[in-house]
């Protein structure tokens, strides 16, 4: 039996094939458009991990008041902090490419920079400022971590919001196995996440805690 | 790649395949769909099952009765299958007045439209059959634009019409009139890569002789229509789709009655493919084509709504959990910065799959001429693809359970 239109279901194929390459393309294109935009933050964020270095020691051998340093890493320290956002978000979107989930690690870096140049900072001048660092889970959170990290975060941008730049918030993914946050954990002894550390001494872990960092922090 | 990202787009490829094979398909035989051979009147006996149809089978036989065909070229058959109401009464009434019309009461009640069709047909005295059901109406150029394609090519075992609903007047008909629209338009589609993979009950023609061959219609299926095509197919025939003329069609008014006959329906086409299984990926174009395209029509929808399901699930229970947690944080429950405008590429692919769907059906209505429904029924339309179609895969859950429990009838 001659079937009719035979060739059309190669040409469908064919049709299916290019549809579906040119979606993933796009797609491709759309995600690396949003890699290259984070690109460009990582990059300004060397900038000015950098900066903030040399102002550190231009600081002690110039003799730079301290409100001085303290206003400019705090300035720095929220950039970070919204471009930490932001990159969730492209994070969360991204399907096809893995851009920046390997910056991930870089920009984790980054903000350990951040963590030590503002507890160095702390120890040099009156500190006016806390540092509130939040170390999360990163790949594969289960249900329940990914739901407490939400409640985590929903609370610290509350905090963020409510003291502006007194305080340092600096989220870092706890599981990139970078050996400088392995020491880290080591140190504080740190297995589940997500956490938070106040001013390097005080440990929260439950969401029930979360209240204390308002009563861990005092600017009186 | 995550099993998920992998499923759907397996999902988007397949439903892409299938829209760019019926347009192809379209704009390769647009000039040519409402086309139909000139056929010479021969003699068509009408073979009509009914149970408990009192209510429309008098339409019914004034239906066949008015058909523009040569009036000595038609006996009408009616069999009725041990109604319980006056079916069989009004029939006989029918008897008395035209000649032409016969009645034959099945001893016991069968219980499936199968086995009073195939006493029919046995009883009938010319070489084509036409079968009808006993709550349909022909249009009358039915027969006369159906048989030619009968009588043009020796491999053509049966044809089919359009099948449309004659209710309109109901949200519910409304939706069931798109769908029918839309089926009739891809059935047609179907028809010029020589697919059709079903002749439906309405109304349907046969050569008796082929009929006869392949061993009359499967009494144990719950859609003889579909089977009967598919063994045709089997042995080297085909099923032809005329879309020049129409039968309408009563359908169900309560949901109730739908999700039975749906669940019929998925129960049919499921023993159908299990009965030719083996052929799947081969003997021509069942195992080729027509097995797929029906598996996948069947479980794309499942797919989908696996996926959507599953999704859903797991973003609502992070979500309460979520919410719970930052009640004992005593945090906002809903942050506006949380609000995502970075669209993932899958999000883009889905709205994609969502506007084809959508064009499909718009042009669907369009050929058949379904303007009314197509212009003034906005709601229905947006009904028709967010609910109803969504219902399909529970019905096909619904009816593996019901098979696997051994749990069904034909009423």
């Amino acid at each position: 039996m001659e079937i009719k239109n035979k060739s059309s279901f190669w040409q469908a194929l064919f049709s299916a094939t290019i549809l579906f390459i040119a979606g993933l393309v796009i797609g491709v294109y759309l995600e690396n458009y949003r890699g290259a935009e984070t690109q460009e933050i990582l990059l300004n964020s060397e900038i000015n991990i950098l900066d903030s270095k040399i102002m550190g020691e231009i600081s002690e051998t110039f003799d730079i008041d301290c409100e001085k340093q303290s206003e400019k890493i705090s300035e720095f320290a929220d950039n970070i902090y919204y471009e930490a956002i932001l990159l969730e978000k492209y994070d969360s979107s991204s399907s096809l490419t893995k851009i920046t989930k390997s910056l991930h690690r870089k920009y984790d870096l980054l903000r350990l920079i951040l963590w030590k140049d503002a507890t160095e900072l702390k120890k040099r001048c009156p500190s006016n400022f806390h540092t509130i660092v939040y170390l999360y889970q990163f790949e594969n959170p289960s249900n329940e971590v990914k739901s407490k990290q939400i409640a985590f975060s929903r609370y610290l941008s509350d905090i963020k919001d409510k003291y502006g730049a007194k305080i340092i918030l600096i989220p870092i993914a706890g599981d990139t196995e970078l050996n400088s946050i392995d020491l880290i954990k080591d140190k504080y002894e740190l297995k589940n996440y997500p956490l938070v550390i106040i001013d390097e001494t005080t440990l929260i872990r439950e969401i029930e805690d979360l209240t204390r960092i308002e009563q861990n922090i005092d600017f009186n | 790649m995550n099993f998920i990202q992998f499923f759907f787009f397996l999902y988007t490829f397949l439903a892409l395949y299938m829209t760019s094979l019926f347009v192809i398909v379209y704009l390769k035989n647009r000039k040519e769909i409402f086309h139909y051979p000139k056929g010479k009147p021969e003699p068509v006996s009408i073979v009509m099952p009914c149970y408990n149809e009192s209510k429309s089978i008098g339409k019914a036989i004034e239906s066949l009765l008015k058909l523009d065909y040569p009036k000595e070229m038609i006996e009408i058959i009616v069999v009725d299958d041990k109604s319980k109401d006056n079916s069989a009464e009004i029939v006989r009434e029918y008897t008395k007045k035209y000649s032409n019309v016969h009645l034959i009461v099945n001893k016991v009640n069968s219980g499936k439209a199968a086995e009073p069709t195939n006493i029919g047909i046995r009883t009938a005295k010319y070489d084509y059959i036409a079968v009808a059901d006993a709550d349909s109406t022909p249009d009358r150029d039915a027969l006369i634009k159906m048989i030619g394609f009968l009588q043009e090519d020796k491999e053509v075992g049966g044809v089919t019409c359009q099948i449309r609903a004659k209710n309109q007047n109901k949200f519910f008909e409304k939706l069931q009139a798109v769908e029918y629209s839309v089926i009739a338009f891809t059935r047609k589609l179907l028809d010029q890569i020589d697919a059709v993979y079903v002749t439906p009950g309405p109304f349907a023609l046969y050569k008796k002789k082929i009929l006869f061959e392949i061993g009359l219609f499967d009494t144990n299926n719950m859609t003889q229509d579909i089977e009967i095509v598919w063994r045709m197919v089997y042995h080297g025939y085909k099923a032809r789709m005329c879309l020049s003329t129409k039968t309408e069609s009563i359908t169900p008014d309560k949901f109730k009655v739908w999700w039975k006959q749906r669940i019929r329906w998925n129960i049919g086409g499921i023993q159908t493919l299990m009965k030719y299984k083996s052929f799947f990926l081969r003997k021509g174009m069942l195992g080729a084509f027509i097995m797929p395209f029906f598996l996948i029509s069947l479980v794309i929808g499942l797919m989908g709504l696996s996926l959507f399901t599953y999704l859903s699930i797991k973003s609502i229970y992070i979500k309460y959990l979520a919410t719970k947690f930052s009640i004992y944080a005593g945090t906002d429950i809903i942050k506006f910065s949380e609000l995502n405008l970075h669209p993932s590429v899958l999000n883009y692919f889905g709205l994609a799959l969502f506007l084809l769907g959508g064009i499909f059906t718009y042009i669907g209505l369009s050929i058949v001429k379904e303007k009314e429904l197509r212009d003034k029924n906005i709601p229905v339309l947006f009904v028709y693809f967010l609910v109803y179609l969504s219902l399909y895969p529970l019905i096909l859950i619904t009816s593996i359970y019901k098979i696997i429990r051994g749990n069904y009838s034909w009423r």
